[in-house]
């Protein structure tokens, strides 16, 4: 079992790059498949956007907790015997997560049914395989716009 | 089945239609006894009974007890006229020996004549014990009896011929006329030579005496008139012997002397003999002979015989006379016996070929004794052993139908009407052995229209299937000789199985069709691994953008590894489904249930997890292999993996949130491998269970299932000699469970 600090360790690894090390984390990955969590850290961080990763949404949670920085959680729709959808209930479940802001995307392999997420759901979904430009592109958006919020 | 039992080819052969009642044989006695209290002949001196004529008679016609019965009883008159028991005893061992050279073929006059050769010389030491005799004499009682004894059994055999030939039809046999009129000629013929021969016989015993020369050592004493005081038991009268001479053993001095001493100094000639011959007997005339005994009081009684005057005088001619007579009749006696044996070796040899009748090859028959019956029987095992073909021919043919009507269910028919309205095919079928049977099919809806257009055709052949659908079994009905509409007097129906290359092709399209259904799962499974590549590959793209460093190049082979890693994983997920859908692999190997089943489980597992059911594998013990298609018995356990997980989420619709389960499970039950499939699903609607392996069966919604799943999966385990069953579970869900016989090697 890889645990978040196995997953996050490619954040740390970055600074090699000459990435931010005191840069807080932004983002937030949940996918089981480690393999693809590290690379999207990596790829992320890369890309001067901080990330964590979780492969759980026990994992996630914990992660949210600990590091009050993240604005943005990409999360696998299917995740093992979980759906990632349910990261959103569990958010707004949380008593102290739940007063923070925090924007979606959801990633996904299958069409999504509609009747899936709330109405009031604003964040985004991407079908998979998703571009990695594309979801660069989408981040950094969204980070500025909530930037900009905050 | 009934219909092979085929028809009787001969009537019944044990029908006797004259039987021999216990009743007849005590009628036959009463006769019998009445004749026998009375002596046939006297035999110079010695009556002679009827007795074996009848009891040799009787043992043919009623058995040996029945016979042995009539010896005692016809036998016992004797004891009177001869005053000797053991005569009772003679006859008794006489009928055993009978009895036992019958089982040798003997006729009985032939075992007589034995049997009086064996006794002869007994009977006459007891007469020399009992009387003071002439040996000679006594000889000649002995020759006499033998051959008056042997004459009557030979007229028993003639007569038990009759009993031979008196069998129903389809034996030979003759009428009871006819009988009655042979045993009366047999009778008449024997009557001539018994008389013959008694005369003959009488002859030779006076010749005997005069050629001892005894004529003439008597001749002084007894030449005087004799006159005998007769009181006979039962006739009584003076009878005046004239001319008669007397001859005895004894000295005519010795002898008056003797009968004075014991009669009194008056007796003399005549002496008061007593006799048990009555005269005017046709015995008095026939040997002219006379025996009487004289009681005399201190010696053995004395046997003495007496012949009349006027046969001592003829007897050189008569002799000659008898003697040419007495070879004449031998002559006729023998070829007699020889013709009832010839005839009787015939009836029992034709008798023996018309028992066999309908026997296949059945051999030429041996020369018979009566030549002009070979002809004939030759041809009728001629005809026999061609008809006797032709039914085994038929019999092979019936077999072959049996066989033809059991695998493709054929089925001749008679009476056949279409009712256009119900869809209903009546018609009588045809049976072998056994009134037609009417019978009537639903044809299916979609087929009735076949019927619609031959309506009116005189001949046709028509394609169809039955409305409870079995499987993918249809029929082909020809119809012949119109009779009106929808109506034809006969026709021939015969069950269409499908070709195995068909049933191979749909076992395949069964995996195209799982295939299928898992793609939305598959697709997911190999999207996973692509992104990974993508993002690997844009993370090398950046760290290109940013320069060298020795970090940056370890993190890119980082990279790389991962690319190829991903790579590798989805080749494996294209292999493992391509293996699935492959169609080259259905010849039978030596497999493991256990690695089959994991292979099929790990090939499901995407689909499994995506519908959140967590599947369990089981392997209890280690098992032999089984001979079966490998990718056959994958089918069979991702087709039933996919029914717990399809009623794992039927259960979920119906409202049910809990936690969808899946345990696999492998035994071994006897000398076999036993899997089974268990899911908390939604279970089985009652009644299921079989039904559930037909084809087309499904609870699913259309597009869910061809409804062929259990169906193949049963075809593909039976025709490995398994079995396949389906029952509730203990609480929730349903239990698939196939047994497979373990390939054990031949030793």
């Amino acid at each position: 079992v890889i645990g978040a600090s196995d997953l996050n360790r490619g954040s740390t690894q970055t600074d090699a790059y000459g990435g931010d090390k005191s840069a807080a984390p932004t983002i937030l990955v949940v996918d089981d498949i480690t393999e693809l969590v590290e690379e999207l850290v990596e790829m992320l961080s890369l890309t001067d956007i901080p990330a964590l990763g979780a492969s759980t949404l026990a994992e996630a949670i914990a992660e949210l907790e600990r590091a009050e920085t993240i604005r943005v959680v990409i999360c696998d729709v299917r995740l093992t015997r979980e759906s990632g959808l349910e990261i959103i209930g569990r958010v707004k479940a949380h008593p102290v997560l739940s007063q923070r802001l925090l924007q979606y995307v959801f990633i996904t392999g299958d069409p999504l049914q509609s009747d899936m997420l709330d109405a009031d759901f604003d964040g985004l979904v991407l079908a998979k395989p998703v571009q990695p430009r594309a979801l660069i592109e989408c981040l950094q958006k969204i980070l500025s716009e909530t930037g900009e919020r905050v | 089945v009934n219909d092979q039992t085929s028809p009787p080819l001969v009537g019944d052969r044990q029908r006797e239609t004259s039987k021999p009642t216990r009743l007849g044989f005590l009628l036959f006695l009463f006769v019998a006894f009445a004749i026998c209290t009375n002596p046939v002949a006297y035999v110079t001196g010695l009556p002679l009974s009827f007795a074996p004529f009848f009891y040799v008679l009787a043992a043919r016609r009623w058995g040996f007890y029945q016979g042995l019965i009539a010896a005692i009883i016809l036998t016992l008159p004797t004891v009177l006229w001869w005053d000797m028991g053991w005569f009772v005893g003679a006859a008794v061992c006489k009928y055993l020996f009978t009895q036992l050279c019958r089982r040798r073929g003997l006729l009985a006059a032939e075992a007589f004549a034995i049997f009086q050769l064996l006794i002869a010389p007994l009977f006459i030491v007891l007469c020399l014990w009992r009387f003071q005799a002439s040996f000679s004499m006594l000889m000649l009682y002995a020759l006499q009896y033998s051959l008056g004894e042997i004459l009557l059994a030979a007229m028993a055999d003639i007569a038990s011929l009759n009993f031979t030939l008196m069998r129903p039809p389809p034996y030979i046999s003759i009428k009871p006329s006819r009988s009655i009129d042979l045993i009366f000629r047999a009778m008449i013929n024997f009557l001539i030579a018994f008389v013959l021969t008694l005369s003959v016989a009488n002859q030779a015993m006076i010749t005997a005496n005069v050629a001892r020369n005894e004529r003439a050592r008597m001749r002084a004493p007894v030449t005087a008139q004799v006159t005998a005081q007769v009181h006979a038991g039962h006739s009584s009268g003076r009878v005046q012997w004239e001319n008669a001479k007397v001859y005895y053993d004894v000295s005519a001095a010795d002898f008056t002397a003797r009968a004075q001493r014991a009669l009194g100094p008056e007796c003399a000639w005549p002496l008061p003999l007593e006799s048990d011959n009555a005269a005017g007997r046709y015995g008095t005339w026939i040997g002219r002979c006379e025996t009487s005994v004289y009681e005399a009081a201190d010696t053995k009684p004395i046997l003495i015989a007496i012949v009349y005057g006027d046969v001592d005088e003829q007897h050189p001619v008569i002799g000659g006379h008898l003697l040419l007579l007495l070879v004449g009749g031998a002559l006729a006696l023998g070829y007699r016996l020889s013709l009832s044996r010839s005839l009787l070796s015939t009836i029992a040899t034709c008798n023996d070929f018309i028992d066999r009748f309908g026997t296949l090859n059945l051999p030429m028959p041996p020369p018979l004794p009566i030549r002009e019956v070979d002809r004939p029987l030759r041809a009728f095992v001629e005809r026999n052993n061609i008809y006797a073909a032709a039914i085994d021919d038929r019999d092979r043919l019936m077999k072959a139908v049996v066989d033809l009507k059991r695998s493709v269910d054929l089925v001749l028919m008679g009476q056949i009407r279409f009712d256009e309205r119900s869809g209903i095919l009546s018609f009588n079928e045809l049976r072998i052995t056994m009134p037609p049977r009417p019978r009537q099919l639903q044809v299916h809806a979609s087929d009735a229209a076949s019927f619609l257009a031959m309506k009116d055709s005189d001949e046709a052949a028509i394609e169809f299937r039955t409305a409870d659908g079995e499987d993918f079994q249809s029929r082909i009905i020809t119809l012949h000789q119109h009779s009106s509409t929808m109506c034809w007097e006969s026709g021939i129906m015969v069950k269409l199985s499908q070709p195995r290359r068909l049933r191979e092709l749909m076992v395949q399209q069964a995996r195209l069709v799982d295939l299928g259904g898992m793609a939305s799962a598959i697709s997911h499974e190999i999207k996973q691994p692509l992104f990974t590549i993508a993002v690997a590959a844009e993370s090398m793209q950046l760290m290109l953008g940013k320069g060298r460093t020795p970090l940056a190049d370890e993190q890119m082979a980082m990279r790389i590894a991962r690319i190829s890693e991903q790579v590798d994983r989805a080749r494996q997920i294209i292999e493992r489904i391509s293996h699935y859908g492959r169609s080259d692999i259905t010849q039978s190997t030596e497999v493991h249930v256990a690695d089959v089943v994991r292979d099929a489980v790990s090939f499901l597992v995407a689909m499994l997890d995506d519908r959140r059911i967590t599947v369990s594998v089981d392997i209890a013990a280690e098992t032999d292999s089984i001979l079966i298609s490998r990718i056959a018995l994958e089918q069979v356990i991702v087709n039933a993996i996919q029914n717990a997980a399809d009623s794992v989420v039927a259960r979920r619709e119906a409202g049910w949130s809990g936690e969808g389960q899946i345990i696999v499970e492998v035994s071994a039950a006897g000398q076999k491998t036993r899997c089974a499939i268990k899911d908390n699903g939604i279970g089985l609607p009652p009644g299921m269970a079989e039904s559930a392996f037909n084809a087309f069966f499904t609870t699913k919604t259309s597009h869910n299932g061809s409804g062929l799943g259990l169906f193949i999966s049963r075809q593909i385990i039976v025709e490995a000699g398994g079995s396949i069953r389906l029952r509730p579970g203990k609480q929730h869900g349903a239990i698939l469970e196939i047994d497979l016989p373990w390939h054990l090697p031949k030793i």
